[in-house]
């Protein structure tokens, strides 16, 4: 018998999970996305992001006004989320807006197949700043999502996603006339979103059964649609019809990804993905202000726009030893676009002319079917030591980016009036002319982790407890990026290239350099209290101007303090605190008569208090609730989400002090 | 039985040592009164995990901590230097270290059965349907294959000629046959029976659970649909000089087995701190793991039942012999 071989049954399912994780960390691995990361327009305004779509450690609702870089965790309605169970609800309302929110999601697994609906609906309205005004704020949203997977067989997977998104009547604060830089100018936001609805669509292929000598093949078909319509007076039923402007952006991309993966040697890996996209980008805008004539076209936001972007990049991993990963991605990219409308008239006030005239007006002979060829290259590296617990990562590359539709061919005319707040001032003109963007650039990070580490909030069973604790970490990174030919807002003030110098709105290359720092230390004291600080600071400089960046977040840091309790006989409840501190953003672009003037200048620095609790029974209820900015504060972050292309967005005040509730349920 | 303070213990035990008299006990620290509880990689061991990180026995004046034996080996040899009090065990492996001489007794018994058939073939939906197939089974002559076979032979079927067993070396190396389509039938213990599934739900095979083992024993044998499978031992030294502290081991664990029922995807994360295991696996795995702590005195019906069918197939599997009356603790 087997008496010296006792029954280890019990014993295999360690084995069985643990020597699958030993086998994918043997060899080398490719990133999951291209080494050469995809680069977008710094600070670019945009709708709400569409996923994730609820955060459960948050207040319900968006808070464009409110940009904290750490949130909370969503306690112990996590445990409830994260459970097997096939459907969750939940609902959450904020006293901030008297925000409103609904969510569900089904699911529905076979071994071959796997279904999951996801659906959510939110409403907020005004709310109250820390000094009990009213902020103008307020939108209707719901989003649906349906994934599809299908798996034929062990080698091979299909998968589908469908979501579509709206956001109905977007309030925004309404502008009002300053005095910046000796110059009349309107601040605040012109029109408003009334309706913006976006479609994705994915379907993607992958086997791993092996091919012409390829490991891994993918095919990916995306799709993005984007209908919206602004006006200002839809919602904002005071404004003369003589000023009325309403448009109608639509973005639609379609294009198709393909990739090989094989191994080269049992170190080395590589990937070739080859893609393209075709976009079409038309908006037009009708009316607007002393037009009085909602019909007339009075510009285009985006003329006609039809472009291509297409791709190739080779990525290789390379594992020389077990602690040490090198990854080297190098992209060629090549841009193609036309202004299909650059031609077609537009009228507002004295001004008459097309989008062609007006780019000429102030960059001098264009081409409206600009191309360009990029090539990028980037060296990823890591070096892990004592087991894993200190981390080694740095990067050095050269990233390339082409200037997008808006930079491009933006053409906002208006009337050809310098002194008036709805003259030059107010237009915004694309520079077909703009070169791509160059980023040299450089990061470096360390993480050290004590044995007892295994997340926050997560303290390995055993060892000392309190200051004493190995359940740590401590991380660092930072970066320097180089900028050749950065894309940057700015006014047109007779600068070299520029020809008119009327504080027009514009795009142009200059020289920028970007640096940032980020650290964080997180101590589990216990299996109970855990604490974490991190710190974020940034810096950007535009060299060729000598002038700060503008868009740059301030020095800012986040503590949280947590205690949690996962043993209770029916379940789980957590609270904690969590202070947010922003220094004052004293380096802007504020004065448009010299500068962009992008920046709304910073009404100082800040600190908020928030606590929050949340208990689940049984992992199948669960309930939050929140007091954010407990002392009432006011304040408004220095980079607040802008949803519109407004050239001289306000700085809007966050909410004072207020409550929420969350509630969740499985079933 | 007097109940004894933790103060008057304490002095007793420490006089006794002064004299000689008692030897000193590797396990429990006297001065700190820390109690390591040996519990067994797999999922019931949950149980343990929220006994000791809920201060169930700081009463007792025991500052409980667990640990993870890693091999069947280390078990024993623990158990065999003393260093090991409280461990988790299968209930035979228990009565076969008593029966060679080991002083251990069985505390209670935390899982009821966890055995199971699983298919990739939707057809085969009982053990009839084995007949003539390829099996993959992991250990040959340890209790899961004696319990299979036993079954096979109530059901008139002959193990070594109607049914093709193959044996491998551990429950890991049949699942991966089983699941790269070497045999479209396996014989796993949970949670390892789970697991199959999930990493078949990955990789688009589908794995069904055809035969729930301990049910159909329990419906063969005329007893109900379980088997005393594994549970807690305990040293008898420990026995004799903390009686309340095993007491209050043992009612820790059902309280804590409640919560596990109650909260099975918290169980899964505190699972996965302990074992190494994948949360969603723990909490997949308990419905069907027959959750439910009883004590050995309690359960020695269902003991001896087990018992005599074992070694009826192999009678050398507890040492030869039925434990003795004092092998069974109870409250």
């Amino acid at each position: 018998m087997t008496s010296r071989r006792l029954s280890t049954i019990l014993a295999g399912a360690i084995l069985a999970s643990g020597s699958a994780a030993a086998q994918d960390a043997n060899g080398p691995e490719l990133p999951k996305d291209s080494v050469v990361p995809v680069l977008t327009q710094h600070r670019k305004p945009g709708p709400f992001p569409v996923l994730p779509m609820w955060d459960l450690g948050w207040a319900p609702g968006e808070m464009a006004y409110r940009r904290d870089k750490l949130h909370p965790t969503g306690g112990a309605l996590d445990s409830v989320m994260k459970s097997a169970a096939p459907v969750k609800l939940g609902a959450g309302f904020s006293n901030a807006g008297s925000t409103k929110e609904v969510f569900g999601q089904a699911s529905l697994r076979t071994a071959v197949a796997t279904a999951q609906a996801t659906a959510n609906y939110e409403n907020a309205g005004q709310y109250e700043d820390g000094n009990g005004d009213e902020v103008r704020t307020g939108y209707d949203r719901h989003t649906e999502q349906l994934a599809l997977a299908l798996r034929p067989s062990a080698e091979s997977s299909l998968r589908a996603m469908v979501l579509r998104d709206r956001i109905d009547d977007h309030m925004l604060p309404t502008p009002v006339v300053t005095v910046q830089g000796g110059l009349n100018i309107s601040e605040g936001f012109g029109a408003e979103p009334i309706r913006t609805d976006r479609t994705l669509g994915l379907l993607v292929g992958e086997s791993t059964r092996p091919v012409a000598g390829l490991d891994r093949i993918k095919a990916e078909l995306r799709y993005l649609g984007l209908e919206r319509r602004a006006d200002n007076f839809t919602l904002r039923s005071d404004t003369p019809a003589a000023n009325r402007v309403i448009s109608r952006p639509s973005r639609q991309e379609v294009g198709p990804t393909f990739s090989g993966e094989t191994h080269l040697s049992d170190e080395v890996v590589s990937r070739l993905t080859l893609s393209t996209k075709r976009i079409w980008h038309d908006a037009t805008r009708y009316g607007g202000p002393g037009v009085n004539n909602i019909y007339q076209i009075s510009g285009y936001q985006y003329p006609g726009i039809e472009a291509w972007e297409s791709a190739v990049a080779l990525d290789t991993a390379w594992k020389p030893a077990p602690a040490t990963n090198l990854a080297l991605g190098i992209r060629y990219d090549r841009m193609t676009a036309d202004a299909t409308k650059a031609d077609n008239l537009m009228r507002i006030g004295n001004f008459s002319g097309t989008p062609r005239s007006l780019y000429e007006s102030y960059f001098g002979p264009v081409d409206t079917s600009p191309e360009a060829d990029m090539v990028s290259v980037k060296l990823d590296g890591e070096q892990t030591f004592a087991d894993d617990r200190v981390a080694l990562t740095g990067s050095v590359g050269r990233i390339m980016r082409a200037p997008d539709t808006q930079e491009l061919f933006f053409a906002l005319p208006s009337t050809n009036n310098t002194v008036l707040p709805a003259g030059t001032i107010t237009r915004q003109v694309g520079n077909p002319n703009l070169d791509p963007e160059a980023h040299y650039r450089a990061e470096a990070g360390l993480s050290v982790r004590g044995e007892d580490w295994l997340d926050y909030g997560r303290k390995r069973p055993g060892g000392d407890n309190g200051l004493g604790s190995r359940s740590w970490r401590l991380a660092v990174s930072g970066y320097v990026d180089q900028v050749e030919d950065f894309v940057s807002r700015d006014r047109a003030h007779g600068q070299s290239g520029i020809l008119l110098s009327d504080n027009a709105f514009i795009f142009r290359n200059v020289d920028a350099r970007l640096a940032g720092i980020d650290a964080e230390a997180a101590i589990n004291l216990t299996r109970n209290w855990s604490t974490r600080l991190a710190v974020s600071y940034r810096y950007g400089e535009n060299t060729a101007d000598d002038r700060a960046l503008y868009g740059i977040d301030p020095l800012e840091a986040n503590w949280l303090v947590d205690y949690q309790d996962t043993l209770g006989e029916i379940g789980t409840w957590n609270a904690g605190f969590k202070v947010r501190a922003v220094a004052r953003q004293n380096r802007q672009d504020l004065d448009p008569s010299t500068g962009s003037g992008y920046d709304a200048e910073s009404t100082g620095g800040f600190g908020l208090l928030d606590l929050y609790a949340s208990v689940q029974v049984h992992d199948t209820i669960g309930l939050r609730v929140g007091i954010d900015n407990v002392f009432d504060k006011t304040y408004a972050e220095a980079n607040q989400h802008n949803v519109t292309d407004d050239p001289n967005p306000s700085a809007v005040n966050g909410p004072g002090r207020s409550f929420y509730a969350r509630a969740v349920a499985t079933f | 039985m007097t109940r004894l303070s933790r103060r008057t213990l304490l002095s007793g035990a420490a006089a006794l040592t002064g004299l000689g008299m008692l030897p000193a006990r590797p396990g429990i620290a006297a001065a700190a009164d820390t109690l390591t509880i040996s519990a067994m990689p797999a999922t019931p061991s949950v149980v343990v995990a929220h006994l000791v990180e809920s201060g169930a026995l700081s009463a007792h004046g025991a500052e409980a901590t667990m640990k993870v034996w890693r091999s069947p080996d280390q078990m024993r040899a623990g158990v065999l230097s003393g260093e090991m009090k409280v461990f988790g065990t299968p209930s035979y492996s228990c009565a076969n270290m008593r029966n060679r001489g080991v002083p251990v007794r069985l505390m209670n018994i935390l899982t009821w059965g966890l055995l199971y058939v699983m298919t990739r073939d939707p057809a085969v939906t009982k053990v009839e349907d084995l007949a003539g197939k390829p099996v993959l089974m992991a250990f040959r002559n340890d209790a899961p294959d004696l319990i299979f076979r036993l079954v096979l032979r109530k059901l008139g079927m002959d193990p070594d000629k109607d049914v093709k067993i193959q044996y491998l070396g551990t429950p890991t190396e049949a699942t991966q046959l089983f699941l790269a389509g070497k045999a479209d039938i396996a014989v796993l213990p949970e949670p390892v029976a789970t697991a199959s599934q999930l990493r078949g739900m990955q990789s688009g095979v589908a794995v069904q659970r055809a035969v729930d083992l301990t049910a159909l024993y329990g419906q063969l044998t005329n007893r109900p649909p379980r088997l005393a499978q594994a549970g807690l031992g305990v040293a008898e030294d420990l026995v004799q000089s903390r009686p309340e502290l095993v007491k209050a081991i043992h009612e820790a664990c059902v309280a804590s087995a409640r919560w596990v029922m109650n909260n099975p995807a918290s169980a899964g994360r505190l699972g996965a701190d302990y074992l190494d295991m994948q949360p969603a696996i723990i909490e997949r795995s308990l419905p069907h793991f027959r959750l439910g702590v009883t004590s050995a005195a309690e359960a020695r019906p269902d003991l001896e039942a087990y018992f005599t069918d074992l070694m009826a197939m192999s009678p050398d599997i507890l040492g030869g012999r039925m434990p003795d009356d004092t092998f069974y603790w109870g409250v």
